[in-house]
């Protein structure tokens, strides 16, 4: 079964790097071959909210924030990457690949 | 034409003679104001230049993504602007910015209708092969097009 990648992403106004951030870890991560889930807290409200079984599900749970996201204590009991809005939109591969070999070394 | 759409063929704005983000950000808002999207052209440029000091709005590859949401904003819009040369926005990868995608909210907005239409843009936008193709024209009408797609689709 292909592991699966969950993200959330929230920048300050919600109108352009939270979207940017969401498209570039979920193709990246597809690429990867994982599967994948990502909510968006944009100005447009919550889209595609994790729910306790996405996270209980999860292999790599992401956070891509520049804010504190809204039902953060969902993630109270797992751990969590938590990474620039930037590095999401340019590096989003790479930042998966490492949190993976992370991951696999403890 | 719709009368509250987004996004216009009068709002490309193609070969734009500008050197500097101040520069661009007024050409911006002095259009943006005489299409009726926004009241006042100094508040609409503070409002850009608000979000730019939290963070440069430059991506790669050429791009940049100023947005504000505002009172001065009077509805959603986005407007395009490809500049004759190259601007130090700044960029995250150092490119030169040349097309600049400018996203305008009012600060109330009814519903999430045109909020979801900029958010489809948005993901659009680090999309390599948009970006190539918009890289590559310098035609109004065939920028017009392949924004209008993305919005749409």
């Amino acid at each position: 079964m292909a592991k699966k990648l969950v993200a959330l992403c929230a920048c300050t106004m919600g109108l352009a790097h939270t979207f940017m951030a969401a498209q570039s870890l979920e193709e990246a991560a597809k690429e990867l071959g994982y599967d994948v889930k990502i909510e968006t807290q944009g100005a447009d409200g919550i889209q595609n909210a994790l729910t306790p079984q996405d996270l209980a599900e999860a292999d790599i749970i992401i956070q891509a924030v520049a804010i504190t996201p809204e039902n953060n204590d969902r993630f109270d009991n797992y751990d969590v990457y938590e990474i620039g809005l930037q590095e999401a939109i340019k590096n989003a591969k790479g930042v998966i690949q490492e949190i993976a070999e992370m991951i696999a070394a403890e | 034409m719709k009368e509250d759409s987004v996004f216009e063929r009068r709002y490309v704005l193609t070969n734009a003679d500008v050197s500097t983000k101040e520069e661009c950000l007024t050409l911006i808002a002095e259009k943006a104001v005489e299409f009726g999207i926004c009241s006042n052209v100094q508040d609409t440029v503070d409002g850009f230049l608000e979000r730019e000091q939290v963070e440069s709005t430059g991506f790669s590859d050429g791009f940049a993504i100023p947005h504000t949401r505002c009172e001065a904003v009077l509805k959603p819009a986005v407007m395009i602007v490809k500049t004759k040369n190259g601007i130090d926005w700044p960029s995250m990868d150092g490119l030169q910015t040349v097309v600049i995608f400018a996203l305008l909210v009012p600060k109330q907005v009814a519903g999430t209708v045109h909020l979801k239409l900029l958010s489809a843009l948005s993901r659009k936008l680090v999309n390599a092969e948009f970006q190539q193709s918009l890289l590559n024209s310098c035609d109004p009408d065939e920028i017009f097009g392949i924004i209008n797609q993305a919005i749409q689709g």
